[in-house]
């Protein structure tokens, strides 16, 4: 039966394939010729824009943070209807619908519409951002109340609190763990997108790149890859170290917060404490 | 462990009196009382009926899946019973007019583990907190005394900032307890919270729950260990298959005639 569904699955991957002109061998070789060309011409680097590339990237980073921040605090209410055991299917579903069709709509599109309604600049690519974020950020958000140990919040009901008092005292800090991760998921992807955002005249390091390849200064454009690849890298390192801090510090077995992330930091503690020869943990 | 002559203190008399305002009313009323979790599913309760006296310590027994939990999610108003009638201190299990009056500790004791001993404590103090205060953070100064006092009448003085999710099992069962000390209900509902800690440390958290019995708490507790309802209850009920198969006074508790009753199915 496995084994049945398996093919079934290679032979669909090889028909779309074939489909799609993947299979057009001397194309293919032709491609390949052009890229190794185009590869050739990206080196060495011409450093000299590096000024207001880093200017333009500092531009990329306020926009994510801010789109990021403004997402977020529009998400929550939203979210928190959405979620199914605070507010029942009744309010949960419509809040469900809005966040969904928000979502349907690529950042892309986003920052297009909103230079259609606010002109060019950074202004329209932080808020498409930012209706972007609404919806991704409110799926995962209601998710992770939802997640929330439903004995939890019988409990602390059982004390006699309002909804709002359940919410804050027991629905945010028990999914804040998961929310700090999404946050910064949701700020690491904004960073990426907004890159690209300058190609529709939204801000950000994209106009950049957009220029380069349309003047054909293939080295100018390396420059703007290397120095956006290294602000991508450090805003990974940085948000590890702040997921590290939320979620090590509170995991513990059996805890809904010894996440995926706790784990594979716990793993890689443990390895390297064997590499060092230092002896585990009691 | 504790203090107790400190924790007779705080706890005092539960919030609102039952006996003036409510009549003759019971603690705890069921009857005939009949709750499915799913349509397809079997009954969890299908016709419990069961009376508790205010003042009345009560433990339920049964084996695993004849409905203790749920008939006590039932009496916390947590859930809708597709027949029959339960009701607490005179009112619907449902109405908000009970709202702090009854306390429930579940199973594995609902305590938001990613906040400290005392945050979950003073969250007993819900209730009588305006919602603005309380969203920022803020309770009475006499609350967080209480909260204070509770926590070091249970021993936990010195862990009262550590994160729950940082507390062994028994001193989380001391948080649970202190957060009930803090509400100050008139009625306490409590599923199995001591089953997993040993018998001399479910003999300590088992006083401290017996001081609040002994100021006039109604106690209705679903517990296993038959030696442990000897010492605190005065009646034991036993459900089997969702039904109340028998009813005991402690004083002439007989463990062997429990067991077979345990074993028994009641009679369509």
């Amino acid at each position: 039966m496995r084994r049945a569904a398996l093919l079934l699955l290679v032979a669909a991957v090889v028909a779309a394939a074939a489909h799609l002109g993947l299979f057009n061998i001397p194309r293919l070789a032709r491609g390949v010729g052009n890229l190794s060309q185009f590869m050739g011409d990206l080196f060495p680097p011409n450093f000299n824009v590096a000024g207001p590339v880093l200017a333009a990237l500092v531009e990329t980073v306020e926009m994510s943070l801010v789109a990021t921040v403004v997402g977020f605090v529009a998400a929550v209410p939203l979210a928190l209807l959405g979620a199914r055991n605070l507010f029942g299917r009744a309010v949960g579903a419509p809040a469900r619908f809005v966040l969904a069709a928000v979502r349907t709509i690529p950042a892309l599109l986003w920052a297009i519409i909103m230079v259609v309604a606010f002109g060019l600049g950074p202004v329209p690519g932080t808020l498409g951002l930012a209706a972007y974020t609404v919806g991704y950020l409110g799926k995962l958000m209601y998710e992770a109340f939802e997640a929330v140990d439903p004995e939890v919040l019988e409990a602390v009901r059982g004390v006699g609190c309002s909804r709002l008092q359940l919410i804050r005292h027991a629905v945010l800090p028990e999914a804040g763990s998961p929310l700090v991760s999404q946050v910064l998921f949701m700020f690491e992807y904004n960073v990426r997108a907004s890159s690209i955002l300058g190609f529709v005249g939204a801000g950000g390091v994209g106009f950049y790149m957009f220029a380069y390849i349309e003047l054909f200064q293939y080295r100018s454009l390396m420059t703007v890859i290397i120095l956006t690849l290294a602000l991508v890298l450090a805003i990974d390192f940085a948000s590890g170290l702040i997921r590290r801090q939320f979620l090590v510090g509170e995991a513990r077995p059996g805890s809904p917060n010894a996440g995926f992330l706790a784990g594979i930091w716990d793993a890689g503690r443990g390895v390297g404490r064997r590499f060092r020869g230092a002896p585990p943990p009691p | 462990m504790g203090r107790p002559d400190e924790l007779t203190a705080i706890v005092g008399r539960p919030e609102g009196n039952a006996s003036a305002e409510d009549g003759a009313a019971p603690a705890v009323a069921l009857r005939d009382l009949r709750v499915r979790y799913r349509p397809q599913d079997d009954p969890a309760l299908s016709g419990a009926t069961l009376r508790v006296a205010v003042g009345e310590s009560v433990a339920v027994v049964g084996p695993s899946g004849s409905g203790k939990s749920t008939l006590l999610r039932a009496a916390a108003g947590f859930l809708r019973a597709e027949a029959g009638e339960v009701s607490v201190l005179g009112l619907p299990a449902s109405d908000a007019r009970l709202r702090g009056r009854v306390g429930y500790i579940p199973q594995q004791l609902g305590l938001v583990r990613a906040r400290s001993a005392f945050d979950n404590a003073v969250m007993g103090a819900l209730s009588r907190t305006a919602t603005g205060r309380s969203l920022l953070g803020v309770f009475s100064p006499l609350d967080a005394e209480v909260a204070r006092e509770a926590l070091a009448a249970v021993g936990l003085e010195r862990k009262m900032h550590d994160k729950v999710s940082h507390l062994s099992g028994g001193e989380r069962q001391r948080v649970a307890i202190a957060r009930t000390l803090v509400q100050r209900p008139q009625l306490l509902l409590a599923d199995e919270f001591v089953s997993n800690l040993d018998v001399a440390a479910a003999n300590d958290v088992l006083a401290l729950v017996g001081k609040m019995r002994d100021r006039g708490v109604t106690m209705l507790m679903a517990m296993h260990d038959l030696d442990l309802v000897a010492a605190f209850a005065d009646r034991v009920v036993v459900l089997a298959a969702g039904r109340v198969v028998g009813d005991f006074a402690t004083a002439s508790l007989d463990v062997q005639q429990i067991k077979a009753v345990m074993g028994s199915r009641p009679n369509a």
